[in-house]
């Protein structure tokens, strides 16, 4: 085991340097857990210091500081490959050595100011203070969100026959909607393979009543103790029916910023435990929306895939999120208001108002993402009309087969042009990656997340700012 | 080949078999030994309430209410003679671990008996000397 | 929770471990107040602050040291550490705990506590390496036959605690002392196991996630480990919140519950925790039966017992399926290269566990004899005193001395409190008694003022 110490530059770019967290030859990831690539050389060296605003909320320092943060959490967790440990055994020493866990602790809380304290600014919490405002505001929010309760008032109601809308219609409508779909179920991995773990760190200590019922949902989550039942076991077995891969984190490179932000706030949230009024509420918004949210995704996979698909994990969700939805709504989200008071209503109602805004930028990211690699031949076409409008500040690089792999956002529009040989674009998972030749040059519009390969035996590239913004 | 399980019923209430868990249950008075399972997702059946009308379960994980009717035909072959009772358990193999056991036992609280929940116990009542 | 800037601590990794516990234990939530018992305020636990620079925190413990002060206050701030990473809320609801919740939390104390942590834990658990070794050729089939030598052994062994308790002159006192180190556990049950739940390990995860299931008592609050332990303290007249008897931790105990906590903040540590924890749960079902037989005798049915009953027969159960789903299963799949982590998870949780009893006896027979350890004081040599002052209104807290110790009180009157539950023993001026090595004590002013010299035991006489 080889620890990386003593690297100029602070304990960000030292935690960085961790073999395990610089980028390997694989555009996938497998068989090994602890193996997560942070970005290429000069991660470290970005500045952390200033939080980010909504507007930078796509940018290449969330992208990296996502990717820590999630590191810096799951080795909280307990990660170990399904085939045995003896093929990483360094790899699970290094991951989880207390020289990288302090420096873990030492970074991590600066990069969780940089990361979320733009939701401080962001996020207007609206005046509730009484159990029965918040009732009323609670019913409303997810009224508004799509999802009214039933005419029981107190469970989501689920229409499975509901024609699929939003994201998951657009999923169906792009050319490679198999891919689109793929990136989608991708994104769910991020938190489905390792699913209900950050809840799990509310299950320690002692609170009373609403314990036991955060607990329930966690039962349910581990499929009651029964490996084939939890709902990372079923999710594994949706992603392999569409052929996909289901090592944890196989499909690093291609989460989305907003993905990484989205579920480090959950772990972020139970891991410092003043944040556990918020989570409670945040995890209720959540899994009322995931009733219907769920049977709308098994509907776009059938679309997509057609019966090949497995969709019982959104079957599960479609059906357990209504008793979830009930259950979070009345003894957790009501229930710590009732246990403890008016004075931490703000706080659950924050939650609630986070986790909206989290979702509708998550949504959006996801949305352009799909909407960008799904016409990469479009964007070649214009990389090629806008190479004239770019800035004289050309980023030159060589690429060989082999070369360590990493996918990243630009915070500016830029063309990347092919000056000499092969690469391949990965924009998202596929089989069938963009190729551009000699000559060709790809716009890739500010945020969207890529990585290059070569496949020449060497392909040279210049990646050049474009003038001015698009749209 | 069914194994064969002796309970003494003033002292125990339910057998684990495995992963599986029976209780005695009692919807007329006679114990029954059933499984310990909600049809819905497994839940604790012996941890349910009865509905008002006693016909029915309310299962403690997620509500689901479930036919005593239902509940009954669960029940394994037992022969009850006094306060013995000697189980039948079909199917189970020999090196299937099997426990005889006392658990609390809430689906055979009459309906009407529902109680308030556990007030805590406040110090000042519990021997708190300074 | 607002997201505060904070600057890397770079002064309190450079200050010594002793210094770093120090301005931790000095915090206003660990001061304690004039009561013996904690009040219903989970973040408030008693660590003595002012007696904290006594201990050589440079000198780690060695695994003879489980007996002393230098155990007792190291396991007491770690206990706390690891607790402030599990979630307490008060039953009576936040409200009037608010700013006490946040500082528990807060960012100050929790840069301490990772600062701190790491180098306590070595403090406190370093001599494990030193006191447990695997060697050879460790397989399996070497893996079960060790853990069922262990757990064979444990069943047909004898339980100094409990032991003790039926030889005492006052068993109910020391049953109640007994239960007040099962506190210490049974109130957050489960919460060290909690932290390995989260993750992705396969078929072994949902093994040890059933266990869970039921500590947590199938999710029905009534049924939770929790609340029956806490039905067994109310039938003892006993407080039922978390920490009521935190004054009465003994070291042992302390260490025991720390221990599995150890093992899980570092996953590096996980098949450790496997051994461990497979381990106690083997052991839990005889030791249950045990005190099931020991409680009756002294309490007839006047104490609730559901909660040991419940875990003499579950355990008894789960043991069984835990050293094939959880022990075995993880060795067959990780191979021969984490075996011998499993075993000494095993070996060190046997040997910490023996720490939790030794203790518990030593204190129950002490606290069971204060008259003879009175008559003891005066036939004991000891070196020169140093004076102690308490006042009636001032903060009460309890400790051990790492030596054993002369108490003569010097001036006014107080009590000797040496359990949670028994009467405590007045002294007035005049009054010595011989407190042995290790022993949990507190002095309570029952003047306004009083004075007490603590001599050091030169030479003891064979008690």
């Amino acid at each position: 085991m080889t620890i990386t110490t003593g690297v100029d530059g602070g304990p960000i770019e030292a935690y960085c340097a961790q073999r395990v967290f610089r980028p390997g030859p694989e555009v996938y990831i497998t068989g090994n857990p602890y193996r997560r690539p942070v970005g290429s050389t000069g991660v470290g060296d970005l500045d952390f210091s200033t939080p980010a605003t909504e507007a930078e909320f796509l940018g290449y320092r969330q992208l990296v500081a996502g990717r820590i943060l999630c590191n810096a959490y799951e080795s909280d967790m307990i990660l170990l490959p399904p085939a045995g440990l003896a093929t990483a055994k360094e790899d699970f020493d290094l991951f989880y050595s207390d020289e990288v866990r302090g420096l873990r602790d030492t970074i991590r809380p600066g990069l969780e100011r940089y990361a979320f304290s733009f939701l401080d600014d962001a996020v207007t919490v609206p005046p509730v203070r009484t159990l029965e405002e918040l009732q009323a505001y609670f019913l409303g929010e997810v009224g508004g969100a799509g999802a009214p309760a039933d005419h029981t008032g107190n469970n989501p109601a689920v229409d499975t026959g509901a024609p699929v809308s939003g994201t998951m219609r657009a999923i169906t409508e792009c050319r490679h909607a198999e891919e689109a779909a793929g990136m989608h179920l991708i994104q769910l991995a991020l938190d489905a393979l390792t699913e209900a773990s950050a809840m799990a760190r509310n299950l320690g200590g002692s609170y009373g009543v609403e314990q036991s019922e955060l607990f329930k949902i966690f039962n349910d989550e581990f499929g009651y103790g029964l490996y084939p039942a939890k709902h990372s076991t079923i999710f594994k077995g949706m992603l392999a029916s569409v052929g996909l891969r289901t090592d944890l984190h196989a499909y690093w490179n291609f989460y989305l910023t907003s993905s990484l932000v989205g579920v480090n706030y959950f772990n972020w949230l139970t891991e410092d435990h003043r944040g556990v009024f918020r989570y409670m509420a945040a995890v209720t918004y959540l899994e009322w929306l995931f009733a219907q949210g769920f049977a709308d995704t098994g509907a776009m996979l059938r679309t997509v895939f057609g019966d090949r698909v497995d969709t019982k994990y959104c079957d599960e969700h479609a059906h357990i999120d209504i008793h979830h939805g009930r259950m979070t709504y009345e003894n957790l989200l009501l229930g710590f208001a009732r246990a403890h008071g008016e004075l931490v209503i703000p706080e659950l109602v924050r939650g609630i108002e986070d986790t909206k805004l989290l979702l509708r930028l998550g949504d959006e990211d996801f949305r352009a993402q799909i909407r960008w690699a799904d016409t990469l031949e479009e964007h070649t076409r214009l990389g090629a009309s806008l190479a004239t409008s770019t800035r004289d500040d050309e980023e030159v690089r060589r690429l060989r087969p082999g070369d360590p792999f990493t996918t990243r956002v630009h915070d500016a529009d830029r063309v990347i042009e092919v000056t000499d040989g092969e690469v391949d674009v990965h924009a998202w998972a596929t089989d069938r990656p963009h190729r551009l030749g000699r000559g060709d040059a790809l716009l890739v519009p500010r945020a969207r997340l890529h990585g290059l390969t070569a496949v020449s035996a060497t392909a040279d590239v210049a990646v050049r700012t474009l003038e001015g913004n698009l749209t | 080949m069914s194994r064969v399980v002796v309970m003494d019923l003033r002292r125990h209430n339910t057998v684990l078999v495995g992963h599986h868990r029976y209780f005695v249950f009692e919807p007329d008075g006679r114990p029954l030994l059933v499984r310990d399972w909600c049809p819905h997702r497994g839940g604790p059946l012996s941890l349910s309430r009865q509905t008002p009308d006693g016909r029915r379960l309310v299962c403690p994980w997620h509500g689901t209410k479930v036919g005593t009717a239902a509940v009954k035909r669960t029940s394994v072959p037992m022969v009850r003679s006094g306060d013995e009772a000697v189980v039948m358990l079909p199917d189970v193999d020999a090196d299937t671990p099997i426990t005889v056991i006392h658990k609390r036992i809430l689906a055979n609280l009459p309906p009407e008996a529902e109680q308030a929940k556990t007030v805590p116990c406040p110090p000042a009542a519990a021997g708190v000397h300074e | 929770m607002t997201i505060q800037h904070v600057s890397v601590p770079v002064g309190a990794v450079t200050e010594t471990l002793s210094e770093r516990a120090l301005t931790f234990a000095r915090n206003p939530l660990f001061g304690g107040d004039r009561h013996v018992l904690h009040g219903p305020n989970p973040y408030r636990r008693m660590l003595a602050p002012e007696t904290l620079p006594e201990i050589d925190f440079a000198r780690a413990l060695t695994a003879r040291d489980w007996a002393t002060y230098r155990s007792l206050g190291a396991h007491r701030l770690l206990g706390t550490f690891y607790e402030a990473e599990t979630v307490l809320l008060p039953e009576q609801g936040l409200t009037e705990l608010r700013g006490d919740f946040d500082e528990f939390y807060g960012t100050g104390l929790r840069h301490l506590r990772e600062a701190t942590i790491s180098d306590l834990e070595r403090f406190a658990f370093g001599c494990l390496a030193d006191e447990v070794d695997v060697s050879g050729n460790c397989t399996v089939d070497v893996l079960d036959a060790y853990f069922q030598h262990v757990t064979d052994e444990s069943e047909q062994g004898e339980s100094p605690a409990l032991n003790a308790i039926a030889a005492a002159r006052r068993p109910e006192v020391a049953a109640d002392t007994y239960l007040v180190q099962l506190a210490l556990d049974g109130l957050t049950e489960a919460s060290a196991m909690s932290r390995n739940l989260a993750g992705a390990y396969g078929p072994e995860q949902s093994a040890l996630f059933k266990i869970f299931i039921d500590e947590f008592g199938y999710g029905v609050h009534d049924t939770k480990h929790t609340t029956i332990f806490a039905k067994m303290l109310r039938s003892r007249a006993m407080a039922t919140h978390v920490h009521a008897y935190w004054n009465f931790y003994l070291s042992g105990p302390l260490a025991t519950n720390n221990f599995y906590y150890y093992l899980s903040r570092d996953h590096a540590k996980f098949f450790r925790y496997a051994g461990a924890v497979t381990y106690a749960e083997a052991v839990f079902a005889p030791a249950f039966v045990k005190m099931i037989k020991v409680y009756r005798e002294i309490f007839g049915d006047d104490v609730d017992l559901h909660y040991c009953d419940e875990h003499a027969h579950i355990d008894e159960h789960h043991g069984r399926i835990t050293r094939e789903q959880v022990l075995l299963a993880l060795a067959e799949k990780h191979g021969p290269g984490v075996v011998p982590e499993l075993m000494r998870g095993i070996a060190e949780a046997r040997l910490v566990g023996g720490w939790f009893e030794e203790d518990t006896a030593a204190q129950i027979r002490w606290a069971d004899d204060i008259p003879r350890h009175r008559e003891l004081a005066a036939a004991t040599r000891t070196g020169e005193p140093r004076s102690v002052r308490a006042s009636v209104d001032g903060p009460f807290g309890t400790r051990s001395h790492d030596g054993a110790v002369v108490l003569a009180l010097d001036a006014g009157e107080a009590d000797l409190v040496t359990s949670a539950t028994g009467e405590p023993e007045r002294l007035v001026r005049g009054d010595a008694v011989l407190i042995p090595a290790g022993r949990v004590y507190g002095i309570k002013a029952v003047s306004p003022e009083c004075r007490y010299l603590l001599h050091p035991v030169v030479d003891e006489p064979t008690t």
